[in-house]
């Protein structure tokens, strides 16, 4: 079992899109696949048209793994399951605190799950945290969008900063550009220069497109609906990408 | 928790009162319709359908399996002939195994109809699966739950049941061909014989005679026809079985009879010889492939080119005999006189089969132990190759007369036959392959690369031989063990000690 985190400091970089459209690409694959929204604004459960448990069972979830087991929905789609965000994840953060050795948490819990998945897809909220810093040490792979503006660009170094300072190994993380309008010299000139010199960073950029925005009215991945239009097949080639480094991993 | 259920529902106007339940309660979204006329397949033994099993065909691309009550589809395949032809890898292995290389024949058409709905909440989440399947002959409804919506299943479950609907034991597919009156033919390999143990033993020999010669000849067309390689052994098996049959029980059927049958079976086996033979090389191309060196591949190859010619040849002319009117008079001349038997039998033949049988295992269990025990490593190949005659002649008596022992006792020894047999087979199989790769070099003009081909592989034959050889030893000794001889002992039905009678078994 693999897990691969979808993560950004930065909100509103396509972050959301990506976690959502690359667990229905692993699905589709084969990969029997769980992805865990873990974002209190719940938008991936969203799409999947999941609804969390009226439960507040946040607190219960670094736990043990049965208590993830009951909270698994299917999706539409074979091979993937999600566990919906809960409101209830807003409070993880002070949940953590509490806890010794926080950091692992997350990794012990989610390793009971490695009998029925095969790779397990974590929508992370935008922030730098205990929960951002346990994601860490639980992913094998972390793919970060990047849209290619100059704040953009600080963020992703902040996150390589934070990597460094806490003793994290900055090689698990997958840098690639978001929602990219190449008519902008900002974008264009951004993307130039990032990929001279950002070590790992991935091929395939994800254009601006219409068809992803519309994800929430069709409220599925664009490689569901619209999989011949510019966005579906970026996120197509995303996955292959990254599909091939997580089999080396 | 996913449950997954199915029920029968005989009309199909409960069927729609069932969906607009649904729909009333929640929204049921089409996500496949389909008629299909289905053509469905089993080989010559029905292997498929006495496993639970079946196979059928659109004849448009679509192949689909039923093993017990799961259904599968597969795509882009063609009508199935034979097993192997399969492109999904998971469809051909299962079936491979199935049906032992036999080939496939339809042997039924249904009408079909598919829907497929997904049944879902008000915010057009899936919740369910909802399948029906209509034959014409009834409604399959199958419901499938979907992780996380229990409560949902639970509602879907109860709109089925309100409707009281029956219980299926098998698949729709299964029930609708039986409707239809279809089932396996009685032909099988390995005929029962069901005797009663006070069964005179001459009518036991002509009841057995009977169901073999039934094997024979049902057996004919298929090696006419070429449909595949198992008719001819099938024939040729039978025959062979009849022959050890009248052979072995000759004092129950008195020596003149058994030896015009004898006479005759062998005279239908014959000429199938070549062609056996020539099956049996064809078939282990592969292997021998994967036993020399690649350099070596494009000279063997000519050799199996040469093989499959003549094959194609001698198939010809085997279903020429077969189709021509001495062919016909022969079998009627031995109909007529299997009608007839037992003419005169002995004094013995009248005695109950089951004592006469036992001790006929028993007696001929002991000539093997005889035969064994000389046997060392360094022992002549012939001293071998009686020893494992003589296990084949234990092995037809055992199939013979297995139904009147208990089926623990038989199992015992039979169990121990067979490794034995393997063995010797093995090493018999590996002599005789040699022998006419020799042969085939002597009698034709072989060209030098597979001249070089067949010498590489009759190098790595003989050392399979030696290796086998090596086991002989210790595969006899586990055959002469304590055990088996106690086994084969407690067949005898009363104490009459059979080993002051017969004085070997103490050796």
């Amino acid at each position: 079992m693999k897990t691969l985190a979808c993560y950004s400091i930065k909100g509103g970089v396509g972050k959301t899109a990506s976690s959502v459209n690359l667990a229905y690409l692993a699905a589709q694959a084969g990969y029997r696949t769980l992805l865990i929204d873990l974002d209190s604004q719940g938008a991936s459960s969203f799409y999947f048209r999941v609804r969390p448990s009226k439960k507040n069972w946040g607190k219960r979830f670094f736990k043990t793994y049965e208590q993830l087991l009951k909270q698994i929905k299917a999706s539409d789609f074979e091979h993937l399951d999600i566990i919906p965000a809960h409101e209830s994840f807003r409070h993880f953060d002070a949940l953590l605190s509490d806890q010794g050795k926080r950091e692992l948490r997350l990794k012990r819990v989610l390793k009971g799950l490695k009998k029925e998945y095969d790779l397990i897809v974590l929508d992370c909220p935008p922030t730098l945290s205990y929960l951002s810093e346990a994601v860490f040490h639980a992913a094998n792979m972390i793919v970060v969008p990047v849209i290619p503006t100059t704040l953009s660009e600080r963020t992703y170094e902040q996150l390589q900063d934070f990597f460094g300072k806490h003793g994290l190994p900055t090689k698990m993380i997958y840098p690639f550009f978001s929602m990219v309008q190449r008519q902008k010299q900002l974008h264009k000139s951004t993307i130039e220069r990032m990929q001279d010199d950002t070590p790992r960073l991935l091929d395939t950029l994800i254009p601006f497109s219409t068809d992803i925005e519309k994800m929430g009215e069709h409220r599925s991945p664009v490689s569901c609906f619209a999989a011949r239009s510019a966005g579906g097949q970026a996120y197509e080639e995303l996955w292959q990408e990254i599909s091939r480094k997580l089999k080396k991993l | 928790m996913t449950a997954h259920s199915r029920w029968l529902i005989k009309d199909s106007e409960s069927t729609e009162l069932l969906l607009e339940q649904y729909r009333h309660k929640f929204n049921l979204e089409p996500m496949q319709i389909r008629h299909e006329t289905l053509s469905f397949y089993d080989d010559f033994e029905w292997h498929l359908w006495r496993k639970n099993q079946l196979l059928a065909s659109n004849n448009q691309g679509l192949v689909l399996r039923v093993d017990n009550s799961l259904l599968s589809f597969f795509d882009r395949e063609k009508p199935p002939v034979f097993a192997k032809d399969f492109d999904n890898p998971q469809l051909r292995e299962a079936l491979q195994k199935l049906t032992k290389g036999r080939r496939l024949f339809p042997m039924a058409e249904l009408e079909v109809e598919f829907c497929q709905y997904a049944v879902r909440n008000k915010d057009l989440k899936k919740v369910c699966d909802l399948n029906v399947i209509l034959t014409g002959y009834g409604t399959m409804v199958e419901l499938k739950a979907l992780r996380g919506y229990d409560k949902e299943y639970r509602q879907c479950l109860n709109i089925v049941l309100n409707g009281e609907p029956n219980e299926l034991e098998h698949h729709i597919f299964l029930n609708s061909l039986k409707l239809l009156g279809i089932h396996p033919s009685d032909y099988t390999a390995r005929p029962k014989f069901k005797l009663a143990p006070e069964l005179d033993t001459c009518d036991a020999i002509a009841l057995i005679a009977q169901k073999l010669w039934h094997n024979v000849r049902s057996n004919e067309e298929g090696i006419i026809r070429d449909w595949d390689i198992q008719f001819l052994h099938q024939y040729r098996v039978a025959l062979r079985r009849m022959r050890a049959l009248f052979s072995q029980m000759k004092q129950s059927l008195g020596k003149e009879e058994s030896q015009w049958f004898k006479t005759h079976l062998a005279e239908l086996a014959r000429p199938t010889n070549r062609l056996r033979d020539l099956d049996v090389y064809l078939k282990s191309e592969e292997n021998y492939l994967s036993l020399i060196p690649h350099s070596f591949h494009e000279g063997l190859q000519k050799l199996f080119k040469d093989l499959s010619r003549e094959r194609h040849q001698e198939q010809k002319k085997l279903a020429a005999e077969l189709r021509s009117p001495e062919y016909r008079s022969k079998i009627s001349l031995l109909e007529s006189h299997l009608a007839l038997c037992p003419k005169s039998p002995t004094k013995k033949g009248h005695k109950p089969v089951l004592k006469l049988a036992a001790r006929q295992i028993i007696s001929r269990y002991n000539a093997i132990s005889m035969d064994a025990l000389e046997i060392t490593d360094t022992s002549p190949d012939e001293q071998v190759h009686e020893v494992r005659l003589g296990c084949k002649k234990l092995r037809y008596l055992l199939e013979f007369f297995a139904d009147l022992f208990p089926k623990q006792q038989i199992r015992l020894l039979l169990k121990a036959l067979k490794q034995l047999q393997d063995n010797l087979g093995e090493f018999n199989d590996l002599s005789v392959q040699r022998e006419s790769l020799e042969q085939y070099l002597e009698q034709n003009k072989v060209a030098p690369d597979t001249q070089a081909a067949i010498h590489a592989l009759n190098g790595v034959l003989y050392n399979r031989q030696q290796q086998e050889r090596a086991r002989v030893r210790a595969q006899l000794e586990s055959f002469l063990s304590e055990d088996v001889r106690q086994g084969v002992e407690s067949l005898m039905p009363k104490p009459t000690a059979p080993e002051t009678k017969t004085g070997r078994l103490s050796v």
